[in-house]
């Protein structure tokens, strides 16, 4: 596959599924799924409580394994990834941000940012500055020194945000990053990585059941029934 | 009813999937109780033993010891008040020499089997009972048979005197008087089979002398041992003019029922340290398995709350891990403290060369024992429970946080302190937000180390004051005659002996001391002070000079007369009386010992010129030239300081052992405590690594910062551990130095390293199961858990 052809078909999704077992019966949570995103394309995927977004996102993002099926992303098969490999594929190619934020309550906010570059190499001045530069963007340049529980739940997720963006991945994955904000906090948050995304051209793939998101997407799907499907805007 | 009993159900699959922790624990708890309950059942059956054994032969509750003296000059004293039966005796040092040709310090006991012989009764082992036909025939004592390979029918050689004997055993039996066999009475250490006893007929010695000797008189007494310290010295009194007294030996003061009653109370020292770390750990691991089972089920027991259950039946189904464990606890304690008894008795038995013992639990210190074993585990759950009850409906709803990040609280200063890379500083920091868990973990390690550290500390600083002693002493040998020496003879004997470089002739002999009301019998010795070979610990005080002399008396006996340095004492000795002052108080292991210059002793011995022995310093080797000495005729012993130290450290490792086990275990638990406190706090923030994980942190930097956290809290106890122990150690040691004599507290290199060192190079072990289960943790259940600060 050429470079022409990685930027073009950034993800792609092949017959992806994704079974459950419980002691007594099976669940499809995902079945035969197809699609794929190019590069710097926002796309969210909308969904009710239970559809397998989150699981859609993990298998994505490495997080997860598939039953069946292969998950591409920018010319890697990250399904035919070992251990190794998919903490090296996460730690280069993705950028989480998670419902509850995930930071580490006993490291300060510019340190839960530096923490994922600190994954990938030995930190330097330089890193320092940009997680500063990072927190900046987000409009916390004032509160570096916070921990986490000395910041607001929006607060925390900007930091979640700096976090995801200081790498500049070339994918970022949000689960629910709204939902447990305020509308206003919300709306602020998403504007922060939206235009990061489009800034750095970063593919973003949010995972929501809100459909407001639809409207700063360049595309929307819906999940149900185990099936991805167009949605109209 | 069937809402009850499906909580309990619940908690029993529960249970089940933790079972093999829960057996550890209840292992524990049981080890605890079976220490404190066997250990001194152990003990405590000892000395039952020692007077199962002594009723069995009827020990003498008092003897008197003086000169020999023809039996015909041996007043009757049947009709005093007070006297149930006397026997009399003869106790005589000789030089036995076996068929291999082997030498070997012995004592003759001569028997007068005229009389009934109902003190000391000896109970016949093997072969037959002696024969007044037969006077060259006798009984020899078990530890003779026993490390000699002596059989009835073999014979031997006896040198007593300027006499031989050629004699043969005719039976081998157990006497009251010699449970424990001394190496030599000069020095407080029982020796399996130094000295050879022997029984035979007083006409073994009559039929040369012309008339029967005895020195030794036996008593049995209407009010038993506790009337012979005031009982002995009336007799002493009424004997006086009659004989030359040299010892009044009450039975509290013999050497068996001395040195077991000395060594067990010093060694029960030890029994509380050891009792302390079982139940700390049991404690502490039975507090963190259920506080993190409780919070655990957090949200389960808000739920069940919420739904109506009362606190009252949450509290009784929760407890149930504990139910379980104090039950198997009861069932293996019981085992174990069995287990304990036997072979701490028969250990301790088979190191002093005491016979067979009788060993029983007791019902009290079980019933002890079980009492705070279960109190200590109810200990254990407190706090786990009043979490439980302290938890509310909303814990159902409210997602749980790892090791919730407002504990950060006071330590946030500290934790931004902590600088450098977040592998560094995220384990370092998890400590600080976890500081109750870890300063309890810490805490516990420290005092299971400091314990363990200190039992070596102690062992060592009582086998440093016992070497050190030695090594302060300037002789090599000590030779004892069979007969008193003159001056000249043993100028005469050691002449042409090579490579003495210097020799220091002593006398010893009972002698009583009066102070204030108070008489007591010492057995005295004498000091060169321009040879100075034999070493005093003065504690007070100073020694005998040329210009100055007096007397120096061990510390328990200046006690037990009320004496100070400079007060004036009463000599009673030889029939005759002399004054003196009290010079100084010195430390010696054998309790009531003295000490004066050499002219006097001899003056109040009545020794004229003569002397009982002689300490030498060699030039060489003192293997060969002690060989070359026991063949000289006269001597009946030749002591090698270097093998006494040797015979002290081997005494003192045999009671290691129980050490040794208490600090492998110890070991264990501290990593056990590691173990479970990083299992309960590592676990608790089992989504932030799963975070680090999803962020890019590979297996190896996960794994790190795991360990880091874990030798944060091994190598902090670990530097505490050293003060603790030390400290603790000075304790045991104050104790030591009172049950015994004075030992000076000090700390060897090897002491810390055999404790720290096994804990540093096995910490990653307690580490590892933890890594894997947060190497193991499924990405997407961890997030799902939603257990984030």
């Amino acid at each position: 596959m050429t470079a022409a052809q990685d930027e073009k078909d950034f993800i792609q999704v092949r017959e992806l599924s994704k079974l459950f077992h419980s002691a007594d019966s099976e669940e499809h949570i995902l079945s035969d799924l197809n699609f794929t995103a190019q590069r710097g394309e926002i796309i969210t995927v909308l969904g009710v409580s239970g559809t397998g977004k989150s699981t859609l996102l993990n298998m994505l993002g490495g997080i997860d394994r598939p039953t069946a099926g292969s998950v591409v992303i920018g010319g890697k098969d990250v399904t035919r990834l070992d251990d190794a490999g998919l903490t090296a594929f996460r730690r280069d190619t993705i950028g989480f941000v998670f419902q509850f934020y995930n930071l580490i309550p006993s490291l300060t906010a510019q340190e839960n940012v530096l923490s994922a570059l600190e994954a990938q190499r030995r930190l330097t001045r330089q890193d320092e500055a940009e997680a500063q530069q990072a927190l900046n963007s987000v409009g916390l340049s004032a509160k570096a020194d916070k921990f986490p529980e000395q910041l607001s739940g929006g607060e925390q997720q900007r930091v979640a945000i700096a976090r995801a963006i200081i790498k500049h991945p070339p994918l970022i994955l949000a689960d629910e990053p709204t939902g447990n904000l305020d509308p206003q906090t919300g709306e602020q948050v998403m504007k922060v990585l939206v235009e990061h995304a489009r800034r750095t051209a970063a593919t973003l793939l949010i995972v929501s059941h809100n459909p407001a998101f639809c409207a700063i997407s360049d595309r929307s799907l819906s999940l149900a029934d185990g099936r991805l499907t167009p949605r109209d805007t | 009813m069937l809402a009850m009993n499906l909580i309990w159900r619940r908690a029993g699959r529960q249970i089940w999937a933790i079972r093999y922790r829960l057996l550890a624990i209840a292992l524990i708890a049981a080890s605890a109780f079976a220490i404190y309950s066997g250990i001194y059942s152990a003990m405590n059956s000892l000395f039952a033993s020692r007077d199962h054994y002594y009723q069995e032969g009827n020990m003498a509750d008092l003897e008197l010891r003086f000169v020999p003296d023809d039996l015909a000059n041996i007043p009757s004293l049947a009709g005093l008040p007070g006297i149930r039966s006397v026997e009399h005796r003869l106790l005589s040092p000789a030089s036995l020499t076996l068929n291999d040709g082997k030498r070997l310090a012995g004592t003759l006991i001569g028997l007068d089997l005229a009389q009934p012989l109902q003190i000391n009764r000896l109970t016949l082992l093997e072969g037959k009972a002696l024969d007044p036909a037969r006077p060259d025939e006798v009984i020899i004592d078990r530890n003779l048979a026993r490390y000699h390979g002596l059989q009835v029918g073999d014979t031997l050689d006896m040198a007593l005197g300027n006499d031989n004997y050629h004699l043969r055993v005719r039976g081998i039996a157990r006497s009251p008087e010699f449970l424990l066999a001394s190496a030599n009475p000069n020095f407080f250490l029982p020796s399996k089979g130094s000295m050879g006893i022997i029984y035979g007929s007083l006409e073994l010695i009559a039929s040369r002398l012309g008339f029967p000797l005895v020195n030794s008189l036996l008593f049995d007494l209407r009010q038993g041992p506790d009337a012979a310290p005031v009982l002995g010295q009336r007799i002493a009194d009424a004997l006086g003019k009659r004989l030359n007294i040299e010892e009044i030996l009450p039975l509290k003061r013999q050497f068996s029922y001395l040195f077991m009653q000395t060594d067990l109370n010093a060694f029960a020292i030890f029994v509380p340290a050891v009792i302390i770390i079982f139940s700390l750990a049991a404690i502490t691991i039975t507090f963190f398995l259920l506080l993190q089972w409780i919070m655990g089920q957090r949200q389960e027991i808000g739920l069940l709350k919420a739904i109506g259950y009362g606190k009252q039946r949450l509290v009784l189904a929760y407890s149930f891990p504990l139910l379980v464990i104090t039950a198997v606890a009861i069932i293996a304690g019981f085992g174990l403290s069995f287990l304990v008894l036997m072979e701490f008795g028969h250990s301790y038995s088979e190191a002093v060369g005491f016979p067979k013992p009788l060993l029983q639990l007791e019902g009290a210190k079980l019933l002890l024992g079980l009492l705070g074993m279960v109190l200590g585990l109810a200990l254990a759950a407190f706090w786990p429970q009043r979490r439980l009850l302290g938890m509310s409906p909303q814990d159902a709803v409210r997602p749980a946080r790892g090791g919730s990040s407002g504990q950060l609280g006071v330590a946030r200063a500290v934790a931004r302190w902590v600088g450098g890379r977040i592998l560094l500083k995220y384990p370092l920091r998890s400590l600080l937000r976890n500081k109750g868990v870890t300063l309890m973990t810490v805490l516990a390690i420290t005092m299971a180390m400091g314990v363990s550290l200190s039992y070596f500390i102690a062992t060592t600083s009582f086998k440093d004051s016992i070497v050190s002693r030695f090594a302060d002493d300037r002789w090599d040998l000590s030779v004892e005659f069979l007969t008193p020496l003159w001056n000249d003879e043993l100028q005469q004997m050691l002449t042409p002996i090579g490579g003495i470089q210097k020799r220091d002739p002593y006398v010893r002999g009972g002698i009583r001391i009066a102070h204030a009301g108070q008489q007591k019998s010492s057995l005295l010795g004498s000091l060169n002070p321009d040879t100075n070979l034999r070493h005093i610990d003065l504690l007070q005080g100073s020694l005998p000079t040329a210009q100055r002399d007096g007397i120096v008396l061990e510390r328990k006996l200046a006690a037990s007369l009320g004496a100070q340095v400079g007060d004036p004492l009463q000599i009673e000795s030889q029939g005759h009386h002399f004054d003196t002052v009290l010079l100084g108080i010195f430390s010696g292991a054998l309790p009531g010992e003295s000490y004066t210059s050499l002219r006097q002793a001899r003056r109040w011995l009545d020794y004229d010129t003569q002397l009982n022995g002689v300490f030498l310093q060699v030039a060489g080797n003192p293997q060969a030239l002690a060989q070359q000495l026991r063949e000289l005729p006269r001597v009946a012993q030749v002591t090698r300081k270097d093998l006494l130290a040797e015979q002290v450290v081997k005494v003192s490792e045999e009671a290691l052992t129980i050490i040794y086990i208490s600090a492998a275990f110890s070991i264990a638990v501290t990593l056990l405590f590691l173990f479970a406190s990083a299992t309960f706090t590592v676990l608790q923030r089992k989504s932030e690594y799963v975070v680090l994980r999803i962020l890019g942190f590979c297996e190896t930097s996960i794994n790190l910062m795991i360990l880091l956290e874990i030798l944060g809290v091994g190598l902090l106890a670990s530097l505490l551990a050293v003060p603790s122990g030390y400290v603790i150690a000075h304790f045991l040691v104050g104790r030591l130095s009172d049950a015994w004599f004075s030992v000076t507290t000090s700390m060897s290199t090897t002491d810390v390293a055999i404790i720290i060192a096994p804990v540093l190079v096995l910490l990653p072990l307690s580490a590892w199961p933890v890594m894997r289960l947060v190497q193991r943790a499924s990405l997407p259940k961890t997030l799902r858990e939603r257990m984030f600060g």
